[in-house]
């Protein structure tokens, strides 16, 4: 799994914190917040559901075959000399670097499609890693999606 | 017509110039006693779009820029003002000034981070001869004949990358929890996802918050991706509060 790293405007040294992504609001603070007992849904059918199990199930048989691929292709002729290094310690800077894939991402995807119909959300699309080989686990997608994103598509 | 909620702040507190709510409807303060509830008007036949997700999440972390806000879940509204004032600044007067008093002056960042696959792979066979030594093994049989082979292989560099995840997300978390007064971690990650904590910093203590982050991102990047989310209202530390399981509160 040697992808190039497409070049990619970040803040990468910005000292700031950034606004949240759609990724972000998905996974981490929908279901958050106070409730209160009476009131009225904004009409959200499916967004409940949106807070899904994502889950990764890593020991699958199928990610162990594509960390084997991907062990098996890279190139350690350029590495062998360094040292161990630790993430408290400096690190040369010779590494290349790869992509993020996963499974996680996968399923933000899935779900981020179901606020489609004409909404533009580029700096959604800007916050998450373009894995190019992304191979979410059957078990870890979002479980009953279809349906809810074919109507939000439509509609 | 409606009122959406996005969350309660003190009574005093104002809106940062210019900021709009869902549906492109300026937001909006209803006060009663001693708090003040962030809303703007919705029409709640419209379908929500990820516009509104975000409005009300951008909306949040705008206010909690400068102001303590106790957010509200999304997809909440109410007929009117004056339900607004009974239903949920009279009715959870007691328990809203609660969380506001716990999180006075505190705000939350969000810190994920995520190893770059090649770096990680390269350090994990140069950390594990036995990886390399599997890998030549394997890379000798034609792929047909391997499949256990590649297995055994893909069982140990999984192994191999769970241990380098785990060492780095206790190197993260010592270097940023000295400038938090809590932190709670995400329960679920992805692939090659170190860390995913959601941090309760001192508004003070923010600069000194983002210089770490910013150190972390400088000292490994050819290693590391670290995404940076915030300031926002303290949503990862709500059901704590209100269930009094915060210590330092």
């Amino acid at each position: 799994m040697t992808v190039a790293a497409a070049p990619r405007p970040t803040n990468r040294y910005l000292d700031r914190p950034a606004p949240s992504s759609l990724a972000d609001v998905i996974n981490t603070i929908l279901d958050k917040g106070i409730v209160i007992d009476i009131y009225i849904r904004v009409s959200l059918v499916g967004i409940e559901l949106l807070t899904i199990d994502a889950r990764i199930v890593i020991a699958s048989v199928d990610t162990y075959l594509r960390f084997a691929e991907a062990v098996n292709r890279l190139d350690l002729t350029e590495t062998q000399t360094s040292g161990i290094p630790e993430l408290m310690e400096d690190i040369n800077k010779s590494g290349s670097r790869g992509r993020t894939g996963g499974a996680i991402e996968g399923a933000k995807e899935k779900l981020s499609e179901m606020f489609t119909s004409g909404d533009n959300d580029e700096e959604d699309q800007a916050d998450r890693p373009r894995s190019q080989s992304r191979q979410p686990a059957e078990s870890s997608r979002p479980r009953q999606t279809g349906e809810r994103r074919k109507s939000s598509e439509e509609g | 017509m409606a009122v959406h909620l996005y969350g309660v702040m003190r009574a005093g507190a104002s809106l940062p110039n210019e900021v709009g709510g869902r549906q492109g409807a300026p937001a909006r303060l209803v006060e009663d006693g001693a708090l003040v509830a962030i809303v703007s008007d919705v029409d709640i036949d419209a379908r929500p779009r990820r516009d509104d997700l975000l409005a009300h999440a951008h909306l949040l972390e705008a206010v909690a820029e400068q102001n303590t806000v106790i957010p509200m879940q999304f997809g909440i509204a109410l007929p009117d003002d004056q339900e607004v004032r009974q239903r949920l600044l009279q009715d959870q007067r007691e328990s809203l000034a609660h969380l506001l008093e716990t999180f006075d002056g505190l705000e939350q960042v969000t810190v994920q981070a995520f190893h770059h696959e090649e770096a990680i792979l390269k350090e994990a066979l140069r950390r594990n001869p036995e990886l390399a030594a599997a890998r030549s093994v394997t890379q000798a049989l034609p792929v047909d004949a391997a499949q256990s082979e590649q297995v055994e292989l893909g069982r140990a560099v999984a192994a191999a990358l769970e241990d380098l995840e785990e060492q780095d997300r206790v190197g993260i978390l010592e270097r940023l929890c000295p400038h938090a007064v809590d932190v709670t971690e995400h329960d679920s990650r992805g692939a090659h996802e170190v860390m995913h904590a959601a941090f309760l910093v001192k508004r003070g203590e923010r600069p000194a918050f983002d210089a770490a982050v910013a150190e972390l991102r400088r000292d490994h990047e050819e290693r590391l991706r670290i995404r940076y989310v915030g300031p926002q209202p303290p949503y990862a530390f709500l059901e704590a509060a209100s269930a009094g399981d915060l210590a330092w509160a």
